[in-house]
């Protein structure tokens, strides 16, 4: 195997001007769009602690903001294709970073997910999210050739699996959940077995959904509900002969369902059926798992998009208000300091999950099509990285890396706006969160990595 | 070398799924622009103000109303100041601050703590004492988180005496609150209800004052926005006189029988009494107070129906000298026209009685006015035909309202025939025009129109629009509003003809029907009338006006209505008498009062 060079720029080894080079070939529009992003972040939190003489938060910040562009630089640099053959070091060194928070990690509002290092606390799994990527990449690079099932989708999903547990252990749900949109869209893009792909998407969906329902309905009143749903919800709720009887009428319904398929000539296999099923049923009895695990207070956060009154003074509160902020910043916005929602209080976590709700009130239409016209740069950028990747390493990364913004960003503003659940995900680069900003300028500047690199040959 | 690009070759068969991966990548800034621009561009007035709701809480200073004065400057209804002190726990408090609230205002200790505890605005005291008020004032540059506010409460001096002309007022109903929102109202405002209090609402308001602050989430305030001074309303003069309108209440109270008052200047339409009995206490609406409130809503001599202006009665013989205009000026019969009355008069099957049993025999126009005969001016009404004395009693306003400027006044009733041909769907009768001629049947007048009658017929054919407001001042003293007097209608009339009917009119009083209201030396023209009522004993009119001189207008024309009081001359006439007596008492007086102003100003003049 060739050996790779730490610094590659060309197969000449002869490096003249590494660093105008550097310059020139770098990506600067996503360079630019993300620093912007971040300053303009640094002025939301600013303000949304000018009157509380709280200017630590920004200084903290701006801090972490100069380490982030440091590590940007330092990873721009290092020629990305180095850590290819050491996935499994990474790997390792994931699971023991998680595993060393479990230890001595201190706990924040149920989670224990930060190290406190006195000066700064440090949240290692958003690194560990980045390295992640870097694992997967190098995991498939390595097995491309390999087409069998079991090494491109039950091996990655186990080692993800691991890292779930772990996350799930020190109580962090948030950081769970972005790991599935980046495996899928990896997934997808090194094309594993579609029937893999579709069951597995199949399962996420049905957990997502099953999850959320079964949170709503362990709030809801359901006196108010029709008698059916009544029944049948007690029904599974409580473990009784009713089981039987559900389990009966859905076998019916799913027989006429693929009897149907099977006359307007769709090819279901009765294979496909049980598959279908069974991933139900271990999706249900996954929920059932996870609900138990997930604290009371985290349920409401997750269904108050759904329905804000069932919690009107915690998350559901949160939510109205966000969306209220939002939408009194009208065009031009309130103007700097000048935010009413966010400034008195009704906007809760507004410099950090819920700062979009800030940045709307006080910059209005403009500043929120400013911000988003940054972000749709940042992401389209980091897709067309995606494109021109010099080998299939660079590519997955950049896929990993793109899938993951794209995610944070629906996450977080559809949060703010009342259409997603309260999951604590924050809007990289604008969120206060030294750990998050360090992180998304490392993803850049391995992004800027990639991209430098792609012309070499 | 293959192995070199190795990793080439397999990106090459990756680069199909990456546009998909690019559209779903993308699609969710697109999809949050989207629904940014419904939440800030189409939705966004909606939201800021809900933002604004949030933020702001507005206390409202209610201004005290205008007061109201009689014409002689007499106050009748005024405001009480009552000081209410507020906690606003804007700065820290310091203990030297809490230690001079609690000894001056012991009795509201627990609920300063809970306002210093919860940060929150709350009112300490109500109805704060003078005293304690003026040591707070003085005291004002220590304690820094008080708030002084005097609020107003509206009290009616006279009590009942005036309550239908100055009415009274309320709370908003839901209703009113929706339609005047836009005015500036707030729910918890009263309003004019009745009365003056009612139809002169936005000069009597005020503005009131307001304190806008800013609260936080939890509900602290963080800072006063704004500081609406209130300013008070305008100060209303009547054109009512206050002695004569007490006297007129006392009488009709004495004859323990409810009814109705109104007397009018018939030079220029002022409305010098106007007292309906029963009445009420409108401070009773103030003092929040159900149960007298209730007490009022279910006493069945009904208080707050305004019998001056909303009740409709037949007007009975008083009715019978337009009868007599209409006959003489259209030419029809002379004043020397006599009729014979047998004590009834025979139409078709039905028979007209006349009160004296034995009839009249032959009696002429003069002494059928002033013993009111009923045979003779049924006569005359057959005669004079219904369509000329519809004529003329619309150009006395029997077909309107007086427009005078107190809310809720009724129309009166003139039949005629179409009138009839509309309502009953029947044709019209000779036996109507009977009873019409007489002032029974189909018509129907209030008090206060046949205070306008007796008034036309003072000032000879002038019919002036009533008003009980004669001027408005505002609170630096700048007339907001004077009256001038409004005519509505002039009625061309012989001289002749009046005369006759003066002469006639003041012969009822010196020798006729109303010989109670004969004051000696002071010339009073009235007519009697006996309104027979299908529910009861008769209503008891008087009409009248005084003092008649040569070429000068009398100066106040009455209608006496008694319900069911039985005959006017009796009961009604007797009330005009102490009207009068109490005016010459007064006119004396202030001649009295004029010589001896002028005596003054000669002797310290030069």
């Amino acid at each position: 195997m060739e050996t790779k060079n730490f610094i590659i720029l060309s197969k000449s080894n002869k490096e003249e001007n590494l660093i105008k080079k550097i310059i020139l070939s770098s990506n600067w529009k996503l360079i630019l769009s993300s620093i912007i992003i971040s300053l303009v972040g640094l002025l939301m939190i600013w303000s949304a602690t000018f009157y509380s003489n709280t200017q630590i938060y920004v200084t903290k910040q701006a801090i972490a903001l100069i380490i982030g562009i440091i590590l940007f630089i330092i990873f721009s640099i290092i020629n990305y294709q180095i850590f290819e053959p050491y996935f499994i070091y990474l790997y390792i060194f994931c699971i023991l970073t998680l595993i060393l928070v479990l230890l001595i990690g201190t706990t924040y509002r149920g989670t224990k997910a930060w190290i406190d290092l006195k000066i700064f606390t440090l949240q290692p799994s958003e690194i560990v999210r980045i390295i992640f990527i870097l694992v997967l990449a190098g995991y498939f690079d390595k097995n491309w050739r390999n087409k069998e099932s079991f090494v491109r989708f039950f091996i990655p999903t186990a080692m993800c699996s691991i890292i779930f547990l772990l996350l799930l252990l020190e109580g962090d749900f948030s950081a769970v959940v972005v790991y599935i949109p980046i495996l899928i869209s990896i997934f997808y893009l090194v094309e594993i077995n579609r029937k893999i792909l579709f069951y597995s998407s199949l399962f996420f969906i049905f957990t997502f959904t099953l999850f959320i329902i079964k949170t709503y309905l362990s709030l809801a009143n359901i006196t108010k509900f029709p008698k059916l749903i009544k029944w049948f919800y007690i029904s599974l709720t409580r473990f009784n002969i009713n089981w039987v009887i559900i389990i009966l009428i859905l076998g019916i319904i799913i027989f006429f369902i693929w009897w149907i398929l099977k006359k307007l000539l769709f090819n279901v296999s009765i294979e496909s059926l049980i598959l279908t099923i069974f991933i139900i049923w271990t999706s249900y009895s996954f929920v059932v798992i996870s609900h138990k695990i997930i604290k009371p207070y985290q349920q409401k956060r997750i269904v108050a998009f759904l329905n804000p009154y069932f919690d009107p003074s915690g998350a559901g509160y949160q939510v109205i208000q966000t969306k209220i902020a939002i939408g009194s910043g009208k065009f031009l916005g309130k103007g700097l300091f000048n935010s009413t929602q966010a400034k008195l209080g009704f906007v809760p976590e507004k410099h950090t999950d819920f700062i979009f709700g800030l940045l709307a009130e006080e910059f209005g239409f403009i500043g929120s099509t400013f911000v988003i016209i940054l972000y749709f740069i940042l992401i389209l950028e980091s897709i067309k990285i995606t494109q021109t990747a010099r080998d299939t390493f660079g590519s997955i990364i950049a896929c990993g890396i793109s899938s993951m913004f794209s995610f944070y960003f629906l996450m977080n503003i559809g949060m703010c706006l009342g259409l997603s659940p309260v999951v604590g995900i924050p809007l990289p680069f604008l969120s206060y969160g030294g750990s998050n900003l360090v992180a998304s300028f490392l993803a850049v500047g391995i992004l800027n990595s990639i991209h430098i690199r792609k012309f070499v040959y | 070398m293959d192995w070199e690009n190795a990793p080439y070759i397999l990106k090459q068969r990756l680069q199909k799924n990456i546009s998909t991966i690019t559209y779903i990548l993308l699609s969710p800034p697109i999809l949050l622009y989207v629904l940014i621009f419904y939440y800030q561009i189409i939705r966004g007035e909606y939201y800021y103000n809900i933002a604004e709701q949030n933020r702001l809480r507005i206390y409202t200073l209610n201004a005290p109303r205008g007061n109201i004065y009689d014409i002689k400057g007499n106050i009748l209804a005024d405001n009480r100041p009552s000081v209410t002190i507020f906690y606003y726990p804007i700065r820290e408090p310091n203990p030297n601050e809490i230690k001079t609230l609690l000894t001056l205002l012991p009795q509201s200790k627990e609920k300063l703590f809970f306002a210093i505890r919860t940060k929150k605005i709350l009112q300490l005291a109500d109805a704060v004492d003078r005293k304690i008020v003026f040591k707070l004032l003085s005291m004002k540059h220590r304690i820094s988180n008080i708030f002084i506010s005097t609020e107003f409460k509206r009290r009616y001096i006279e009590n009942e005496n005036f309550s239908h002309i100055i009415g009274y007022i309320g709370e908003l109903t839901l209703n009113e609150y929706n339609m005047l929102k836009s005015k500036g109202y707030n729910y918890s405002d009263y309003i004019g209800k009745q009365g003056i209090e009612k139809s002169y609402e936005e000069y009597l308001r005020g503005k009131n004052g307001a304190l806008i602050i800013e609260v936080d989430a939890k509900g602290n305030p963080t800072k006063i926005l704004k500081d609406l001074k209130l300013s008070g309303g305008d100060n209303l003069f009547l054109t009512i006189d206050s002695d004569l309108q007490n006297i007129a209440r006392k009488s009709l109270a004495s004859t323990g029988k409810n009814g109705a008052i109104v007397g009018i200047d018939p030079n220029n339409g002022a409305v010098r009494i106007l007292v309906s009995y029963k009445d009420f206490d409108p401070n009773v609406f103030i003092s929040l107070s159900k149960d007298e409130r209730k007490k009022l809503l279910q006493d069945r001599n009904l208080p707050l129906f305004n019998r001056a202006l909303q009740g409709l009665y037949p007007p009975g013989s008083t009715f019978k000298i337009l009868t007599s205009i209409a006959a003489l000026n259209e030419n029809l019969v002379s004043t020397e026209a006599k009729y014979f009355c047998s004590g009834g008069f025979k139409l078709g099957n039905k028979i007209f009685k006349c009160w004296e049993k034995n009839g009249h025999k032959s009696i002429d126009f003069f002494n059928a006015i002033r013993l009111s005969c009923n045979v003779f001016f049924i006569n005359l009404g057959l005669k004079t035909d219904i369509d000329k004395i519809e004529t003329y009693a619309k150009m006395f306003n029997f077909d309107s309202t007086t427009e005078i400027d107190l809310p809720f006044e009724a129309k009166n009733i003139c039949p005629s025939k179409k009138w009839k041909k509309e309502k009953f769907k029947s044709i019209w009768y000779d036996g109507d025009t009977a009873s019409v001629s007489i002032g029974q049947g189909y018509i129907t007048a209030t008090p206060i129109q046949m205070a306008l009658f007796a008034s036309a017929i003072a000032n000879k054919g002038t019919i002036y629009k009533p008003y009980v407001v004669e001027k408005i001042v505002d609170k630096n003293g700048n007339i907001m509003y004077q009256h001038t007097p409004v005519k509505k209608n002039y009625i061309k009339i012989k001289p002749e003809i009046w005369n006759f009917i003066h002469k006639s009119m003041i012969e009822v009083v010196n020798s006729g029907t109303g010989y109670a209201a004969y004051i000696p030396n002071f010339k009073i023209a009235g007519k009697t009338g006996t309104a027979q009522n299908p529910h009861g004993e008769d209503h008891a009119w008087f009409i009248c006006f005084g003092p008649v001189e040569e070429n000068k207008i009398p100066d106040l024309a009455l209608a006496i209505l008694v319900e069911h009081g039985g005959k006017g001359g009796a009961v009604a006439a007797p009330i005009a008498k102490e009207i009068f007596t109490t005016y010459i008492k007064n006119k004396n007086l202030n001649i009295e009062l004029k010589q001896k102003f002028y005596r003054e100003t000669q002797e310290y003049g030069d």
